[in-house]
């Protein structure tokens, strides 16, 4: 199965993506430069999950913001069902941006908590110009498990969970192709991120979605992901399935990162605990990023940075030892 | 609240009873004992404002009505407040003077949010250099004390009721802007905002639907604050002489022309002035209670 979906085309395509924040003074010069997302590529295909994980400040949901169109490239392509949508004051882009939608990561603030669940749910159709009736409200809540009598309500008397779930309904409202989910189940309580995660499978089997989800929890990108990313400083340092990368890291990070996952029979597996911080994104090490941070690390990894290598089985991983 | 789907099946949320009484910023109006005083004051100059010349004992007074034999009367059972200079009943004079404290008061407010808060919505959600040049006139405008530039424009527009209003209005406008503007600067960051943009909406569309509904909250706050400051800046205007011309029943100039009697009939500026500081009081108490009830940050919880 993975075969036959490999061969098909990715539904988004991101190559070179790079995002800096550059501060600049009266005269236009560059006086400081925040890379927050450094060149990274990947392709993300029709009915998969695609995870980007990595810690905070790792560049992930400059990435997300990106890709909804949020904020401008600083250079690279997006790729968006075989048409460039990298420049979006290009009307013909904005209209194919609609098909990628979003759920944000703190379910309180992506209402408005002046408009009803009602008002909230027509809005897409309101922006678009199109004339539905409460019954397409009604389907829509009912897609995300909330009966209708909730469209009455507002943002301030939904749980939290309720509130995400309100927010996956308007990203469905779009009919998009691809969601975005930044961090969908961080803000809520576990035994709620259970029943969201779940929702969020069984309407990607019903719609045949593709989700990029980008998260700092493991468990979750394991649950819900085919493919994932490793991203650290503004690179992808890994790359691969979920399930290889999840058996075998190969880059020292990933290893590092996933010896922390909490398991059962944790005394049986060594942790591996970084030494020192995420060193800031405006100031990032010469050649291999993570190198100060590093086991590993040797005079190459200082003066070179190493680049994306094949480690097999999918996976690749950008490191100069990954063979050992 | 979370229903009990933690198997796979989809299960269907029922919504429970609504529990919530709408009338809520009421409810809690009622419960803070002095912003409702604050309201029930307003409410009874406001009367006092659309019935005052039937309520007024002596309605022909409010003009350039002169009775000499009856001039610097002390308070008495005939004239409540006594009489002016000009043999006029103070409390007639009072009562009438409070609908062109209120009038100016709201037609000021009213074309300081149409000059602020546009100006505030456009700066703070669009930001860079138009949001940079607004903040710059701004800044220019509050560089003066508010008193001295509403002189200054009061003049140069010829003194009179009007043009202090005008001149209040134009010395006003950058609170509301400031106000509007750090609203939308917050707002904007809002994930609702980054939802409607990705459907495709128009700047029109989120200031409208999504900016300024938020924002109503604190401007309703400040405007209610602002009423009484307001007051007393177009009394201050009628005072200095460069607001309400005589023989306007206006409650600072009234107190202007009993200056000259302070010493041998006190009344004259006090009845007036006592006016003044119930209405401040007043819109005070009642936008302090409001603030506590529709901005959430000093909202206790």
């Amino acid at each position: 199965m993975q075969e036959k979906e490999m061969q098909t085309k990715p539904v988004l395509q991101v190559k070179g993506l790079k995002k800096y924040f550059e501060k600049k003074s009266m005269r236009g010069r560059v006086i400081s430069s925040l890379k927050a997302v450094d060149d990274i590529s990947f392709d993300v295909y029709p009915g998969e999950s695609f995870g980007i994980v990595g810690e905070s400040g790792c560049g992930k949901s400059t990435t997300a913001m990106m890709l909804s169109g949020l904020y401008s490239l600083t250079d690279g392509t997006i790729t968006f069902n075989g048409v460039d949508i990298s420049d979006f004051s290009n009307k013909a882009v904005k209209e194919e941006r609609k098909k990628i939608q979003m759920v944000f990561q703190d379910p309180a603030a992506s209402l408005n908590p002046r408009m009803k669940v009602r008002a909230t749910l027509m809005e897409p159709f309101v922006i678009q110009g199109i004339k539905v009736d409460e019954s397409k409200i009604d389907e829509l809540l009912e897609i995300v498990g909330l009966s209708a009598a909730y469209k009455d309500r507002y943002p301030h008397e939904l749980s939290g969970g309720q509130k995400q779930r309100i927010g996956v309904a308007r990203a469905l409202a779009m009919d998009p192709q691809v969601i975005i989910l930044d961090e969908p189940t961080s803000a809520l309580d576990v035994n709620v991120q259970a029943q969201i995660i779940n929702l969020l499978e069984q309407i990607k089997e019903q719609k045949n979605l593709s989700y990029v989800l980008i998260s700092h929890d493991l468990s979750v990108v394991k649950t819900v992901c085919r493919r994932v990313a490793v991203m650290y400083l503004g690179k992808i340092v890994e790359q691969g399935p979920v399930d290889e990368i999840f058996a075998a890291p190969k880059h020292p990070y990933t290893k590092a990162l996933f010896s922390n996952i909490p398991v059962l029979d944790d005394e049986k597996r060594e942790k591996i605990i970084l030494e020192g911080d995420v060193p800031s994104p405006s100031k990032i090490p010469s050649g291999c990023r993570f190198h100060p941070r590093c086991w590993k690390a040797q005079e190459i990894c200082k003066n070179e940075q190493p680049q994306m290598r094949d480690t097999g089985n999918g996976c690749c991983a950008a490191c100069h030892f990954v063979e050992e | 609240m979370e229903g009990q789907n933690t198997t796979q099946e989809l299960t269907v949320q029922q919504a429970p009873a609504q529990t919530k009484s709408k009338n809520t910023v009421w409810r809690q109006l009622r419960k803070n004992k002095l912003s409702f005083f604050g309201l029930l004051v307003i409410v009874f100059f406001l009367l006092l404002a659309v019935f005052g010349p039937w309520i007024a004992p002596y309605p022909e007074d409010a003009g350039s009505n002169t009775k000499i034999e009856e001039r610097l009367q002390s308070p008495s059972t005939e004239h409540w407040f006594g009489t002016d200079d000009m043999g006029r009943d103070i409390f007639s004079r009072v009562v009438i003077g409070t609908r062109v404290s209120l009038l100016v008061g709201v037609v000021a407010i009213f074309i300081t949010m149409c000059i602020g808060i546009p100006l505030g919505a456009i700066a703070g959600y669009y930001g860079g250099k138009l949001d940079e040049c607004v903040m710059r006139i701004t800044d220019v405008f509050l560089a003066f004390p508010y008193l001295i530039l509403a002189m200054a424009i009061a003049v140069i527009l010829k003194p009179g009721l009007y043009s202090a209003m005008v001149a209040i209005s134009l010395t006003w406008w950058p609170y509301y802007t400031r106000l509007v503007r750090g609203q939308a600067l917050s707002l904007r960051n809002q994930s609702f905002v980054h939802a409607a943009k990705m459907m495709g909406a128009k700047n029109s569309h989120i200031i409208f639907r999504h900016i300024l509904p938020n924002c109503i909250g604190p401007i309703i706050v400040n405007a209610s604050l602002d009423m009484g400051l307001i007051i007393l800046a177009t009394a201050s205007l009628g005072f200095i002489g460069v607001g309400a011309q005589p023989p306007m029943a206006e409650w600072g100039l009234m107190i202007s022309t009993g200056r000259e009697f302070f010493m041998t009939a006190p009344w004259m500026t006090f009845f007036p002035g006592l006016a003044i500081f119930l209405t401040v009081l007043g819109f005070n108490l009642l936008g302090d209670g409001l603030r506590d009830i529709l901005d959430p940050q000093s909202r206790p919880r």
